[in-house]
């Protein structure tokens, strides 16, 4: 590349508007969001002038470059690798004709944003209610098994745990009722056991009078070919997910999905997994001409940190293959995608935004709209995002799945396995 | 429709992507399509062919049980006579008005229709938020019925409804009925294009000018009541060739310290094509740019600067809701145009029982009338005439480049019921270029309006 300066004409360095850049006191990452290729660039005092100019707000990702900064060798080597991999590149032009690139930049409308436009109900650009998204409805609490961990599952997956709790078949038309006032696409049901639940099947027929995506978390070992046909007969559209843990008989799994093979659309396997040795038989169980959609979650119980750190947490080599769009960058900026618009129903009325805190209400007793607008005002699960200590200076924070109720179980900070980033080798 | 588009703007070139919502900066020595055209493997922006999108019975049936706003026509009459009216000899509509009061059988219709689904249908827990609107003709013409309607609604609608109430009004019985507003706690609308002379458009039947009557109602209001007037009462001013948007600002904010909304005069329906020539001044009008763009882009209700359309529209930047960061098959915006689905954020009673999407809508689309005991829409009849219009109009939805910012309703379009149909915001390629030329050269000139967009939007 040459780099001249004459006459009028000076070297302009440009960035493309589909690039990220991200900083923090070692190294500066720059993300191409349509491909997801990204250059980790080590500071040098040249290399950091120029790219807080780069991000001033009015230079429009675009700077000059004087001969300082294009006889040092970093910097030129720092050129190369942007203009070799369609970051941005260095153009030969007077200053009415430099360019202009809009960055990457998440402007948020004000009436969304100010809280106070909640608290006033003025919230009529996008109503409050317009928020809720998914419901997860707990039909009863009531099951006679106690299985171990039945209380500590459902705070990391949509999962059953026993209380002694019913919701009535009229509590459940009342929610019923306002699901059909509002947007909810997706409705969860789950128990104690869920077969179990006074009048179940005539509160599936209810069920089935809302236009959202029912879906029915049973545990395997409540599930039976004629329960779940039952269930699939008064509501040939609900989706089944049949919940499995590896302490249980693969053989009854595999002769309960036999006689299941015709019902393949409507039942996803989920399987729970918590050690090697049931990710090693899952492996072969799925390796048999398994027909059924499936799923898997990890679980930690307590004594598997090692194999929870082995199988969820990034690496260094994970976090240089995130791959992410504009939107979930954008999105990571403000709100939490796991648990943004869902709210989980206990078989008593209460309502948790995220069942490891506070109720946020009772559905029987308060106006939903109180209680989603307390969600967004009081900001708990919804809008976490990885603004912690240990994840706010990390270069991947806005590229990495937003935090999980895992993370906070395990007290953990992050799901990082290796936080030194600073041996991560250039790429490109 | 190419998903790259090459725009020169000034001595600069760019592909912009509707796809990746993003403009690639071309130059000479750069190998500007790479980038887009590799590994284009990861989850980016679906733009929807919008032919296959329809209306279902079921999302207006859902509307029309909890439309945000019931707005009642109480009086086709007015005590004045505006040059500019709607309803006026410079327009079409004019033809189509009687004088007719509303009925207090036709109001009770439509009150027990909602009293009754709020009571029996409407879930005791979900609180419901609903403006009960008042419109004319002059509405205050018809405060006997008004204030009917309000009695009936306290006496009978359940408590978990939120009830408020709003009101257009010219302003020239405000002072007589203003206790009685303020009682219920009223929004109103009051019209005021400016000081005298810039009203002169406002008069009675008799020619002789408002102005003096609503501006001296509007300065008791806001020396007796200040906290009601500070806080419910909103001036509405039209642009046309008597006043301007600095005059309009500058008297409004000084003698009642209030922020206008400024609307440009309809070109819709217009009959008297000479007269509105005279009369009509664009708020894009080169004035906007000898004054501070920054202090009166507040006042404008539909129109934004070219920058602001830029990062609105074409940047991917700009957000409006939570739900748009979210991945969600949503149907409802893949309907061409952004018409609201009918009686989602609207319906309205016209005077004579008429039913209609709101109230800038013309008398020519009712979607029903209000029977002697019920309601008489026909949601299917509805739904087929949304869907023809949609497909009419899906076309251009689908070459137009704001697809997804949209804030184009059908009704405003030319020719909407034929396949020739012409939608006034189509944006084009041409348009495009246009604006982001337009954009690009003020960011030049000045790189801090972009930020002083930014801080608008």
């Amino acid at each position: 590349m040459q780099l001249n300066e004459y006459n009028n004409i000076q070297p302009w360095l440009y960035i493309e508007s589909y690039v990220f850049i991200w900083k923090n006191d070692a190294m500066i990452l720059l993300f191409n969001y349509i491909n997801s290729k990204k250059l980790i660039i080590k500071r040098t005092i040249l290399i950091e002038e120029i790219i807080n100019a780069l991000l001033k707000p009015d230079a429009f990702y675009c700077t000059k470059l004087n001969e300082k900064y294009l006889s040092d060798k970093d910097v030129r080597k720092f050129i190369d690798n942007l203009s070799d991999n369609s970051f941005g590149n260095v153009v030969y032009l007077e200053e009415i004709d430099r360019p202009i690139i809009i960055p990457p930049s998440l402007y948020f409308n004000k009436m969304i944003s100010d809280k106070h436009n909640i608290i006033n109900n003025q919230f009529y650009d996008s109503r409050v209610l317009d928020n809720l998204l998914e419901i997860t409805i707990q039909l009863t609490g009531k099951c006679s098994n106690r299985c171990n961990g039945c209380d500590e599952f459902y705070f990391q997956m949509t999962h059953c745990y026993h209380s002694k709790k019913e919701l009535s078949r009229a509590s459940l038309q009342t929610i019923i009722k306002q699901i059909n006032f509002l947007n909810i696409r997706k409705i969860n049901l789950i128990g104690g056991n869920l077969f179990a639940s006074e009048s179940f099947l005539e509160k599936v027929e209810d069920l089935c009078t809302t236009n959202s995506l029912r879906i029915f978390h049973i545990n395997f070992i409540h599930a039976s070919v004629e329960s779940i046909l039952s269930l699939l007969n008064k509501d040939s559209k609900a989706l089944i997910k049949i919940i499995y843990h590896y302490k249980y008989h693969s053989k009854k799994l595999q002769m309960l999905l036999s006689n299941l093979s015709h019902k393949t659309n409507n039942i996803i396997i989920v399987f729970v997994l918590e050690s090697q040795g049931s990710l090693d038989k899952l492996n072969k169980f799925i390796s048999n001409d398994f027909d059924f959609q499936f799923e898997i979650y990890p679980f930690f119980n307590g004594e598997n940190v090692e194999f929870i750190k082995e199988n969820c947490f990034f690496n260094n080599n994970d976090l240089v293959n995130l791959k992410s769009s504009k939107k979930q960058i954008f999105a990571n900026q403000v709100i939490n995608t796991n648990y943004f618009g869902k709210i989980h129903i206990c078989s008593d009325g209460t309502v948790y935004d995220n069942v490891r805190y506070h109720s946020v209400g009772n559905i029987l007793n308060n106006y939903i709209e109180e209680i989603v607008s307390k969600i967004i005002i009081n900001g708990n699960s919804w809008f976490w995002i990885r603004n912690n200590e240990f994840c706010k200076d990390c270069l991947f924070r806005l590229l990495c799945p937003p935090p999980t109720n895992i993370e906070g179980i395990m007290e953990t900070s992050s799901i990082c396995n290796n936080s030194e980033m600073m041996n991560l080798p250039f790429l490109s | 429709m190419n998903d790259l588009t090459e725009i020169h703007a000034g001595n600069s070139k760019y592909l912009y992507s509707r796809q990746y919502d993003c403009m690639t900066y071309i130059s000479s020595n750069n190998k500007y399509k790479n980038c887009l055209d590799d590994d284009r493997d990861i989850n980016v922006k679906k733009h929807n062919n919008r032919n296959n999108a329809k209306l279902a019975n079921i999302n207006i049936y859902k509307a029309l049980l909890n439309p945000n706003q019931i707005v009642f026509e109480v009086t086709e009459r007015c005590n004045l006579s505006c040059v500019y009216c709607a309803y006026g000899k410079m327009y079409t509509l004019g033809k189509s008005r009687n004088e007719y009061n509303m009925k207090w059988e036709t109001a009770k219709v439509v009150l027990d229709h909602y009293i009754n689904i709020w009571k029996k249908i409407f879930p005791h827990n979900l609180r419901q938020k609903c403006n009960i609107g008042f419109y004319g003709g002059e509405a205050l013409l018809g405060i006997d019925l008004i204030k009917k309607i309000i009695s009936y609604i306290e006496n009978n609608a359940p408590k978990n409804i939120n009830i408020t109430y709003s009101m257009t009004t010219n302003g020239v019985l405000l002072l007589k009925h203003v206790k009685y507003l303020m009682r219920k706690s009223f929004i109103l609308s009051v019209s005021l294009d400016g000081d005298r002379m810039n009203n002169e458009y406002r008069v009675f039947k008799d020619g002789t000018e408002s102005f003096n009557i609503v501006f001296n109602n509007l300065k008791e209001i806001k020396k007796y009541y200040p906290a009601y007037f500070s806080n419910c009462v909103v001036i509405l001013s039209v642009l046309h060739n008597k006043n301007s948007i600095n005059q309009i600002i500058n008297f409004l904010n000084s003698e009642l310290s209030k922020k206008p909304i400024i609307n440009e005069l309809s070109l819709l329906g217009v009959k008297d094509e000479s007269l509105m020539n005279q009369m009509f001044k664009s708020v894009n009008s080169k004035e906007i740019s000898h004054i501070n763009k920054s202090n009166t882009n507040d006042y404008f209700d539909a129109e934004t600067t070219s920058i602001e359309a830029l990062i609105r529209c074409l940047t991917g930047n700009y957000v409006d809701r939570y739900t748009a960061l979210m991945d969600l098959n949503d149907t409802h915006a893949e309907l061409p145009t952004a018409t609201c689905i009918p009686f989602k954020n609207n319906i309205y009673i016209t005077a004579s029982g008429k039913i209609l999407p709101c109230e800038k809508i013309g008398y020519e689309f009712p979607l029903g009338e209000v029977g002697r005991n019920r309601l008489k829409v026909n949601l299917r009849k509805i739904k087929v005439f949304y869907n023809k219009i949609y497909n009419n109009y899906a076309n251009q939805c689908n070459s137009c480049f704001l697809i997804n910012s949209c804030k184009h309703c059908f009704y405003f379009g030319i020719n909407i019921e034929s396949k020739n149909v012409i939608c006034p915001d189509f944006f084009p390629k041409e348009k495009l270029i246009e604006c982001t030329n337009s954009a690009f050269r003020i960011i030049k000139n000045n790189p801090k309006e972009y930020s002083n967009a930014i801080k608008r939007i």
